[in-house]
């Protein structure tokens, strides 16, 4: 058994540094996913930011547009798909899935009328899909 | 020669080269992310002003003449950017991308954005130049109902489109081919002041 005591060290230390070297590219992998994930989790929130800010346009004439029984309502065909194509020549696409609703906040005021609106974009480049909610209160004076 | 020394040297150099191969990995992988998470950091710098100015677009000057110039890769506008700077009551701000190459970065597809600010406009030596490396900057106008305008007066929303690539390589090929991390913010902003 002496003969082999050398090869058998030889072999625990060599699988210990398998463990430690697997380990150490698991971290790193992990490390990349991350600031991938961050990357697309960024422009995620741009994209529900977009809705956010077609909201802020809506006119007090056009309050319909957020009234969910209204035939005007702006989020009527929501969810929808959309894709977007980004880069210098646009070589990179993005697909998010866009959802959004609108709910009037009954506060018993009869000079304001606010209208929470709650925007959910889904993007699913990566596993797990990243999603986004953004929550934006408008208000309309009567 | 001794069989065991050279089972000893063969198993060495095979630990040799796993451990330089490791480290080899190692090094890309660090590499990679820095320059990912300092990419990230240039483009956030660039945005969170970009945001700032683009906001106040207009704001202490009512609703007409807040755009002097826009165009696809700059733009010319007033409005108080920050509250109590200067003597006069609006500032002018323009971002343009310029064609040259950013000599202060190895990327060589670094160009120069500039930012240019003066509080007081009505004294044009006041103005403060910034300068910025991005990849690709594009601005884009629409009016109130969502379309493509080039007047001034109808533009309400303004869609700006930065792209930023690494100072450094992450990786450089054999053939000698070099790849940059690339960073990405692209968002349609509704000013405040240009609502009413």
């Amino acid at each position: 058994m002496n003969d082999y005591s050398d090869v058998l060290y030889l072999t625990a230390a060599m699988v210990i540094y398998s463990f430690l070297t697997i380990n150490t590219a698991r971290s790193f992998l992990s490390t990349s996913e991350t600031v991938i994930r961050s990357d697309v989790e960024y422009r995620t929130i741009m994209r529900a930011q977009d809705v956010i800010e077609q909201v802020k346009l809506v006119q007090r004439e056009d309050e319909n547009m957020l009234d969910p029984t209204h035939i005007d309502y702006m989020f009527a065909n929501y969810p929808i798909t959309e894709n977007e194509t980004f880069g210098y020549s646009d070589e990179y696409t993005d697909t998010f899935i866009i959802d959004a609703s609108s709910e009037f906040i009954d506060e018993g005021d009869p000079l304001i009328k606010r209208y929470r609106v709650t925007v959910n974009v889904v993007n699913e480049s990566v596993d797990p899909s990243t999603s986004v909610d953004l929550i934006f209160i408008k208000s309309f004076e009567r | 020669m001794n069989l065991g020394l050279a089972t000893t040297y063969i198993i060495g150099g095979l630990m040799l080269l796993s451990i330089l191969a490791y480290n080899y990995s190692l090094f890309n992988s660090t590499v990679e992310t820095t320059s990912s998470v300092i990419t990230q950091n240039k483009l956030d710098n660039i945005v969170s002003i970009l945001q700032n100015d683009l906001n106040r677009i207009g704001y202490d000057r009512g609703v007409s003449d807040a755009f002097v110039m826009a165009e696809d890769s700059a733009v010319i506008f007033r409005g108080n950017i920050f509250d109590n700077d200067g003597s006069d009551d609006f500032d002018l701000v323009e971002w343009a991308l310029t064609s040259d190459p950013d000599t202060n970065t190895t990327n060589p597809n670094d160009l120069v954005l500039i930012r240019t600010w003066n509080q007081t406009p009505s004294i044009p030596a006041n103005e403060i130049e910034y300068q910025y490396s991005v990849r690709d900057f594009e601005i884009n106008y629409y009016d109130i109902d969502g379309n493509v305008t080039a007047t001034l007066d109808d533009i309400v929303q303004v869609e700006v489109e930065v792209l930023v690539e690494s100072n450094e390589p992450y990786l450089t090929k054999k053939d000698g081919t070099e790849f940059y991390y690339r960073s990405y913010w692209k968002r349609r902003i509704v000013a405040n002041n240009l609502i009413y």
